[in-house]
């Protein structure tokens, strides 16, 4: 449940799952919607992942993203966006974070 | 034999039902709660089984293509497992606490509403599908 609270404290990764709302979508129309560099969509794809907040599925070339929320976490995420939850990160942070933390671990 | 996880869940979850329902029954013998309370504590875990269910519904997955029509196909799904989930806490909340008969007939108005909603919503996108 943390890693959940964690994925939508965040509002990049609350902006992803709303885009996934409408209808799943590829990696790269995601990161069309974002001025953030690959890396640091992909780390916020994997936090995504990681909560089980996203399916992921590989076809071929492309990688497609379905949202798999339950209805408690679908309140919550509305919830989260009503009052703003969260502070955005600076663009890189994230990668940059999870880079150290790779590093820390290695 | 391996079970899978779903099944594993399912017989879990049946198995708190049948327990539920004997320290109901149990409690009964016992002179604790009368036959009525038995009746609601069995009826209102009915009605949170179907609310989890009905939270899950969309954690199962499905392969819903990326296109507009997969966005109206997990719509409806989201739609239905809102209602179902609203339906179950009512089913529960009225099987415990409603005057006798309202309760039988609350909670199936509650259930009969999802469902009509979760249909017509489930038809709305086919129509929205045919119109394409």
């Amino acid at each position: 449940m943390n890693t959940v609270f964690k994925a939508l404290a965040d509002p990049t990764r609350r902006r992803v799952l709303e885009l996934l709302r409408t209808r799943p979508m590829t990696a790269g129309e995601l990161a069309e919607h974002f001025d953030f560099s690959k890396p640091t969509m992909s780390a916020h794809f994997a936090v995504l992942r990681e909560a089980g907040l996203v399916d992921v599925e590989k076809s071929g070339k492309t990688v497609i993203y379905r949202i798999k929320l339950s209805v408690l976490e679908d309140a919550l995420l509305g919830f989260a966006g009503t009052f703003g939850l969260g502070t955005r990160a600076k663009p890189g942070a994230l990668a940059k974070s999870n880079a150290l933390k790779k590093g820390i671990a290695s | 034999m391996m079970i899978s996880k779903p099944i594993q869940q399912g017989l879990v979850w049946a198995g708190a039902l049948i327990g539920t329902a004997i320290l109901l029954k149990v409690a009964q013998a016992s002179d604790l709660i009368g036959a009525d309370a038995v009746t609601r504590g069995n009826q209102a875990v009915m009605g949170l089984t179907i609310a989890v269910y009905a939270n899950f519904m969309t954690k199962e997955p499905a392969k819903i293509p990326p296109t507009e029509r997969g966005g109206r196909m997990q719509a409806a799904r989201r739609v239905t497992a809102w209602a179902m989930l609203v339906a179950g806490l009512v089913y529960a909340a009225v099987s415990l606490l409603a005057p006798h008969p309202f309760d039988l007939y609350l909670a199936m108005g509650a259930i009969g509403t999802a469902v009509v909603v979760s249909i017509g919503n489930a038809i709305r996108s086919l129509g929205g599908f045919k119109a394409k």
